[in-house]
């Protein structure tokens, strides 16, 4: 003991109730370290077999990890957690298992939850089973009961915070889902705090399909570290080394807000569906107009100087009395995306979505498709209970996203809570249109709030095409940058600042401090590029393929009409000698996007051969 | 107050100033920061009547400069002298204890990890003085710090019984001291805290303390200078109302910041 890990893991069977502290995790804390590519590897020995599975069914493991660095008292290190499974997000075509074909799906998220984990005494949560009434995971330093949560099952996520805060102290963390993953929507999210959201990945719906409502916890412990010899000391350079950060001073103004304005100033912030990049309501919604008309209070994950999250409330006008975490720049999926032109109703939005735990950002593909779909005759009133679902018009839009949760006899709506894709799939396959080209997905997942016309460059395509989750804004530009972001992932990192506010230098300090070992940056990175292979396999086992590493034909066929990138669009030839280098960088077959058993066994992956091949003989076989 | 609460420097460098300092104290006391030995302290305690306290320490080292200090304190007469743990620096001569601006924390948590990494070595946040809840209030987060207020009626003193005499309150700082060798457990002062203020006072894990009494850091308190958004205010005794008026619960103080920050009209 005491290197780092409390060797303990919360195993949960959902279905017989029964909980129970392992240490499946320990035989690979050694290769993988933690978080992220911990939990990679543990669903890839739990599924790699059997990858078809139901995401919404008893055998994928949900898990909640936080990194080798959770409970430490390192700001941007210590806070967070991934919630990682087989993704909820579905198409409803797909090769080899079809509706239950999937990606990978994780989210990770600040607030004080993955500190509080380790805090309790334990380095991780495994949830299997499916429960038949609604349950919740509460834990309270080293000890863990599940407990019926019938009476709390369909109240909003800040509802039920608020009611296990009264029950267990106002110092009890707790993430938690909404009714919009509780009835299935693909796209919610598991929040904590009202605002910090796992949102990306489809993880909550699977939550949701566990009947698991919220966990529920407090710990206040040091985690086991190695040595505390010069902890106080590494705590202060720590903080040193973030107060002479660069964006330090933008990221606690503004939040991630400040993206707002200087994304829609560069043309590349998602507007109108991503029909275009510069917002023209940016002066009632962008950064200086929630500075100056929102925000109330600015607020920090454990032990982080930054206060990036900000929340506002709306102080006049129909909307008067709303009040949101955010606007986050991610929430311009649910603003300059929809052409909300009106900070009340950008707030009554948010907060709608915050309520009911969506994921803004999937949630801003699946109604920007919508928008378009009705704007072009595909969907009518008449589809969609009368609703007028009109560019900008905040009520209708939240009609819309209210049946979406609670219309169980109309079929569009069961569709639409699949996502986006599978929406598109189906509306297209009943009416005989095509309106694939307003679904802004990749590999079902949304774009996030990043435009890719109006780029410099090819890092914003790169993201969105080969992240494993789909279109994932933050997984890193490059190749080298994907495998840091990986390795940063052991410890479940904050990326605030453009990039980690540490970086890999003094990461690796903290992990070696922690644990004791002496690995360097670039053993870091390639336990990064091990998860990341793993990720490539496991998607391949479920039908995902090179046109599924591409973005929408958005991207390509429809320039920019307005601001200052108008014009720009995608050069496809371009973006596909671009594609190629890629899977060369990687190491990977261009022509099939299958990694190459040499790359494999260079990772020491060997025994992810067979699976590969496994998938090219059956490929073959279909033609 | 504002000069000693120049946090930028404090911030940058207050931590490996103080890790120095604490090794040099270990060895030398709080005169070590004169740079020489303390060879003598004799400490002479005068009553003059029944409510005033005299203290007068004279402690002489080896390159014979002499400190004598002089502090009268009036009320409550404390039972024995306060082992206030260094001497007060010039600047907190006469503070009374430590207000939050709770209208600016951000619940960062950055203050009960440097109290507990003062005091213990270790991120415990069990162990802090200082501990801060994250409320949530119909739909919006405050975070409200809570520590001792260092109140002037001082109720766990008083709770203390007399034949005990485990709580002191220290001349210069008005921080309440501890003497962990006479508290028997009895618990009088966490209830009386728990019941008439915020509830500061807990029992250690392994019940063998009464924890929660902030000792202001023996002089530099490393909360204020950990803290990024300057939430917390030293206040001087002089100068202020009694921290008592804002010893109050959490959730109280926490409706009423929700209420200034987050109500419409
Ligand atoms: S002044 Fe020192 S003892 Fe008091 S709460 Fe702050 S850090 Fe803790
Ligand atoms: S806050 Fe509590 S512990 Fe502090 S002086 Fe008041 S009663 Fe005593
Ligand atoms: S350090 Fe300051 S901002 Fe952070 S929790 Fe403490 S008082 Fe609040």
């Amino acid at each position: 003991m005491a290197n780092g890990y409390w060797e303990k893991l919360i195993e949960i069977d959902m279905t017989t109730g029964k909980v129970e502290i392992t240490d499946r995790h320990m035989k690979y804390v050694e290769e993988y370290l933690g978080g992220h590519p911990l939990a990679a590897k543990l669903l890839w020995e739990a599924l790699k077999d059997n990858p078809g599975i139901d995401p919404y069914g008893p055998e994928n493991p949900l898990m909640f990890m936080p990194g080798i660095t959770g409970g430490s008292p390192f700001g941007g290190a210590a806070s967070r957690y991934v919630a990682y499974c087989k993704s909820g997000i579905t198409m409803a075509k797909k090769p080899f298992f079809g509706e239950k074909s999937s990606t990978i799906g994780y989210g990770t998220s600040g607030g004080k939850f993955g500190a509080r984990i380790r805090q309790a005494g334990f380095d991780g949560i495994y949830v299997t089973g499916i429960s038949t009434t609604p349950k919740y995971l509460y834990i309270n330093n080293g000890k863990v009961e599940l407990l019926d949560a019938s009476e709390y099952w369909g109240m909003t996520q800040i509802a039920f915070e608020k009611a296990m805060q009264e029950k267990y102290g106002y110092q009890t963390t707790v993430v938690s889902i909404g009714p919009a993953a509780e009835n299935g929507c693909a796209m919610s999210a598991i929040v904590s705090e009202g605002g910090r959201a796992a949102g990306r990945g489809g993880c909550a719906p699977v939550m949701g399909a566990k009947k698991l409502k919220g966990i529920v916890c407090y710990g206040d412990q040091p985690i086991p570290y190695k040595t505390t010899e010069g902890l106080a000391e590494l705590v202060a350079d720590i903080d040193n080394v973030q107060w002479s950060h660069a964006a330090i001073g933008y990221r606690r103004a503004f939040g991630s807000s400040a993206s707002l304005t200087n994304n829609s100033d560069n043309g590349i912030e998602s507007v109108r569906n991503h029909r275009e990049g510069t917002n023209p309501h940016d002066d009632k919604i962008g950064t200086a107009a929630v500075i100056m008309n929102y925000f109330v209070r600015h607020r920090s994950c454990h032990a982080c100087p930054l206060r990036c999250m900000k929340w506002g409330v709306q102080k006049t006008g129909k909307y008067k009395g709303t009040m949101a975490e955010g606007p986050e720049y991610e929430s311009a999926m649910n603003g300059a995306n929809w052409l909300i032109e009106d900070l009340g109703e950008f707030s009554a939005i948010m907060e709608y979505i915050e309520d009911r735990g969506y994921d803004l950002i999937g949630i801003g593909g699946t109604v920007g498709y919508a928008l378009e779909a009705y704007e072009n005759g595909v969907i009518t009133s008449n589809d969609i209970n009368g609703i007028k679902l009109e560019w900008g018009n905040a009520d209708e839009i939240i009609k819309f996203m209210d049946a979406m949760i609670y219309d169980t006899k109309n079929e569009i709506f069961e569709w639409f809570r699949h996502g986006t894709t599978y929406a598109m799939q189906k509306i297209d396959e009943k009416k005989g249109t095509n309106s694939s080209k307003f679904a802004i997905d990749v590999k079902g997942h949304s774009f996030a709030a990043h435009g890719v016309q109006g780029q410099p460059n090819y890092g914003r395509c790169i993201t969105y095409s080969f992240s494993n989750r789909g279109a994932c804004h933050m997984v890193g530009t490059s190749i080298a940058a994907q495998n840091t972001m990986y390795a940063n992932n052991t410890g479940v990192m904050c990326s605030r600042g453009g990039n980690t506010p540490l970086g890999m230098k003094h990461y690796a300090r903290l992990v070696n401090f922690i644990t004791g070992r002496n690995l360097t940056e670039e053993d870091l990175v390639t336990i990064g590029e091990k998860a990341w292979n793993i990720e490539k396999v496991f998607n391949m086992l479920n039908g995902f393929r090179r046109e599924d590493d591409d973005l929408p034909r958005r991207s390509f066929e429809d320039a920019l009409t307005w601001g200052p990138k108008a014009g720009a669009v995608v050069d496809e030839a371009d973006w596909e000698k671009n594609r190629n280098a890629y899977y060369e960088g990687r190491g990977w077959d261009p022509e099939t996007s299958y990694p190459t058993a040499g790359k494999l066994q260079e990772l020491g992956l060997d025994d992810l051969v067979p699976y590969v091949n496994d998938v090219i003989k059956k490929v073959a076989a279909e033609k | 107050m504002k000069d000693i609460q120049n946090l930028n420097n404090l911030k940058y460098s207050n931590f490996s100033r103080r890790s120095f300092l604490k090794g040099a104290m270990a060895i030398g006391g709080a005169l070590a920061l004169a740079g020489c030995q303390p060879e003598t302290v004799t400490k002479t305690v005068t009553v003059t009547d029944n409510k005033t306290v005299t203290v007068t320490d004279t402690k002489t080292v080896t390159n014979t400069v002499t400190v004598t200090e002089t502090v009268t304190k009036v009320e409550p007469a404390a039972p024995t002298v306060a082992q206030y743990p260094s001497d007060v620096p010039a600047y907190l001569v006469g503070a009374s204890y430590i207000l939050p601006d709770y209208t600016r924390c951000v619940g960062c948590q950055k203050c009960m990890i440097a109290c507990s990494l003062e005091h213990y070595g270790i991120d415990d946040l069990y162990n802090s003085n200082i501990q801060v809840y994250a409320m949530n209030f119909k739909g919006a987060y405050v975070d409200i710090p809570v520590l001792c207020m260092k109140c002037r009626d001082n109720p766990c003193v008083k709770a203390c019984p007399e034949k005990v005499g485990a709580l002191t309150v220290d001349s210069k700082s008005g921080a309440i001291i501890i003497d962990h060798e006479k508290c028997t457990l009895c618990g009088l002062c966490i209830d009386a805290c728990k019941e008439e203020r915020a509830g500061v006072l807990r029992l250690s894990r392994q019940e063998d303390k009464v924890l929660g009494f902030c000792d202001m850091c023996g002089g530099t308190p490393q909360c204020v200078a950990v803290c990024p958004d300057n939430v917390l205010q030293i206040v001087s005794k002089g100068s202020s109302i009694d921290g008592r008026n804002f010893a109050k619960k959490p959730e109280v103080i926490g409706q009423q910041i929700w209420n200034l920050l987050y109500a419409v009209e």
